[in-house]
């Protein structure tokens, strides 16, 4: 009897440290079984996305227990690190969200294109999930190229001119990945392991640290991730790539992908450096995310593409997020790793919200909207939610984690980033009440007098997550219980703990 | 003569690189990159003793060919017209082979890989058919290759770096090719410069 407890548990522990193994696998597996399910019955070959993204979201959670207690899970070559597990979270968020609209959103596109789009949609998934479970740089690049592969694809998905987004992507990513796969030859060559945990030892074993091949490395990966985070001037890709893509796509690119190159970026700055708080490095990125918030939104004013206009604030939104991060101090990390999950959720909340204003409107040019607030009462009432967070309003999310990076840096003394980042948050408030009153007021141009809006699987999802934001906003240290592990980690490499 | 030897060897693969660039008919030009990709593969072997350079190169230059003459029968083998010609261009290519072999101290390998990355610069620079700039974006990819095999020759998971970006430049190939036809009956053209639409 004894015995068999023992093998239980056993086995039990066996299972549960294949637990990033199978809640990577899932996605890809999800995506296998799409034409074996289509066959059967198409009406569960749409759901089937959503189901494979809430079995992955119920491994992902069943693994937080452990992660929260400080233990990282290994197998495979995965491992779940706080930091890839708070991106797994976020992941697991958005995938939900989206793969629940999807089922209502692709009855617009053609039955014949439906496979490969849950096919790919899957896929993309899994590969970012994977990313963020693996710590190799090797593997991180895998699965960042198929990934970025497979989303060249989703956002050609529509043909016509999203072909000529998708080939800018391609250009732009595949530029992208020259500039990653040297700087992690570079660091290679200097540490002699693709580890990022073995990192901080290799170094501090060796007397002479070869600084000069690390330095040109980290600059590197600046270039090479920093395209894939959309800073300028490395953005190019990002409104065009936005605004062709399916709207679920659009949302999956805005709400996670652009994150995986800020996620690669400071594991590897951190792993060389430590503590980046001064020195050239920190100058650049400084530089980077102060022009990228000031450009974004300045860009975003000029928009009358809604989905340009919400790409361009991407942009400046990771301005934020690499403005925390860089400070490397406490409360600048955890309003970096604070502002990831709330982007994720308002900015998935508003793409959703322009894909259900675009279905029924049939148009993406804000000019051609107005007084839609009346037929649309749901949509929009979560994209004011999403609007407003976004700008930094209380008592929304985008504000806790938005007022933590401007006490971080004025706790750095840097005054001018905080004097810009709280001047980007005012135009950011500009640009969206203005697409606020140019889409919900006025009066309705001819041609929408039969616009309606249902309570269905497009108008919850957006929904569900306008609420997250203001039960975010109000309990904010729901959000921070979320970010604390991920905090400790990274303060953990910096300060080589 | 060790020297002399690898020198020929190298210039041979950057000069076919450059060829690659220079000529005007996309079928020549494809084929020229394939000979250029699978010769790459072939000195990776010699170089490395690695057999992971040559099967993955022999492979690239295969999965290169095959969609990109597909590309160019359902498009057109006639480059579109370039910013600079080709006497300019093969001056261009000259002068960068001269200046990295001289930078280089006359470094096969260094002046190699640091040759092919400017050639697939400036084929994307200068070249407007989008073909051309894919060779280009290829060429890049090749030097990038030698350049990790350079740094990291004795490194024990230089081959699975190797093979990663390998395998990521097979997919490219692929999907690039897809684009490049949708682009085309879109736009009706392959001219990077009319495919511009979309703003910036």
């Amino acid at each position: 009897m004894e015995d068999r407890k023992v093998a239980l548990v056993r086995i039990l522990t066996e299972i549960h440290s294949i637990l990033p193994l199978f809640a990577t696998l899932c996605p890809f597996g999800g995506a296998v079984l799409v034409p074996i399910v289509s066959a059967v019955s198409k009406r569960a070959r749409d759901w089937l996305p959503f189901v494979a993204m809430l079995v992955t979201g119920i491994l992902i959670l069943s693994m937080a227990p452990s992660v929260f207690g400080g233990v990282e899970y290994t197998y495979m070559g995965l491992r779940v690190t706080a930091f890839g597990y708070l991106m797994g979270v976020v992941m697991t968020m958005v995938g939900l969200t989206v793969t629940a609209y999807t089922v209502f959103y692709t009855r617009k596109l053609p039955e014949t294109w439906l496979n490969y789009y849950h096919m790919l949609t899957l896929t993309f998934i899994g590969g970012i999930l994977g990313m963020f479970f693996s710590t190799n740089l090797a593997t991180i690049f895998l699965f960042l190229e198929t990934s970025t592969i497979v989303s060249i694809i989703l956002v050609s998905f529509e043909r016509g001119r999203a072909f000529e987004a998708g080939y800018k992507f391609y250009m732009l990513s595949g530029l992208g990945a020259m500039f990653t796969i040297m700087s992690i030859t570079l660091i290679y060559a200097a540490t002699g392991t693709l580890e990022l945990a073995s990192i901080p030892r290799s170094l501090s074993g060796t007397v002479t640290k070869p600084l000069t091949l690390l330095d040109l490395g980290a600059v590197l990966a600046i270039v090479g991730f920093g395209l894939k985070a959309g800073l300028v001037p490395f953005h190019a890709w990002l409104p065009d790539a936005h605004a062709e893509a399916p709207t679920p796509i659009s949302a999956i690119l805005s709400g996670v992908v652009v994150k995986t190159g800020a996620y690669a970026l400071f594991l590897i700055l951190f792993a060389i450096y430590g503590g980046i708080s001064s020195g050239k490095i920190v100058s650049i990125l400084y530089f980077l995310a102060a022009i990228s918030m000031l450009f974004g939104a300045v860009m975003a004013l000029a928009q009358t593409d809604i989905k340009r206009l919400l790409a361009y604030s991407t942009v400046s939104q990771m301005g934020y997020i690499i403005l925390g991060l860089s400070y490397t101090s406490a409360l600048g990390v955890e309003g970096g790793l604070f502002h990831i999950l709330n982007h994720s959720a308002f900015k998935v909340l508003l793409f959703l919200c322009a894909g259900n204003i675009i279905f029924q409107t049939r148009t993406r040019d804000m000019r051609k909207m107005g007084g839609i607030a009346k037929k649309m009462p749901l949509t929009a009432f979560s994209f004011a939610v999403g609007a407003l967070a976004m700008a930094g309003v209380p008592p929304f999310n985008g504000f806790w984690s938005k007022l933590l990076v401007y006490y971080a840096g004025v706790e750095q003394g840097q005054l001018i980033l905080t004097i810009v980042a709280v001047s980007t948050s005012g135009l950011t408030l500009g640009y969206m009440v203005r697409a606020m009153h140019m889409v919900f007021f006025g009066e309705p141009p001819t041609g929408h007098t039969t616009l309606n809006e249902r309570i269905d699987w497009m108008t919850l999802p957006p929904l569900a997550l306008a609420i997250l934001c203001i039960v975010i906003g109000v309990f904010p240290e729901l959000g921070l219980q979320i970010v604390k592990p991920a905090t400790q980690a990274l303060l953990g490499l910096i300060l080589r703990l | 003569m060790d020297s002399i030897w690898l020198a020929l060897v190298f210039t041979g693969l950057v000069v076919l690189g450059g060829a690659a660039i220079v000529v005007s008919r996309l079928k020549l030009a494809s084929v020229l990159f394939t000979i250029h990709s699978a010769y790459l593969g072939t000195v990776l072997f010699i170089v490395t003793g690695d057999p992971e350079g040559i099967y993955m190169h022999y492979l690239i230059a295969a999965m290169f060919l095959w969609p990109f003459l597909w590309v160019i029968n359902r498009t057109s083998n006639y480059e579109e017209p370039p910013v600079l010609g080709a006497k300019a261009s093969s001056i261009i290519i000259v002068l960068i082979m001269t200046v990295s072999n001289l930078f280089y101290n006359w470094d096969p390998l260094q002046s190699g890989y640091v040759s092919m990355i400017a050639m697939g610069i400036y084929g994307m620079v200068a070249r407007r058919d989008i073909i051309k700039i894919a060779i280009g974006f290829n060429l890049i990819e090749n030097g990038v290759h030698l350049f990790t095999i350079h740094l990291v020759t004795f490194g024990p998971q230089t081959p699975y770096i190797a093979l990663v970006l390998d395998s990521a430049t097979i997919l490219l190939n692929l999907l690039v090719a897809w684009i490049i036809v949708g682009i085309y009956e879109e736009y009706k053209s392959l001219n990077s410069w009319k495919i511009a639409r979309l703003r910036w």
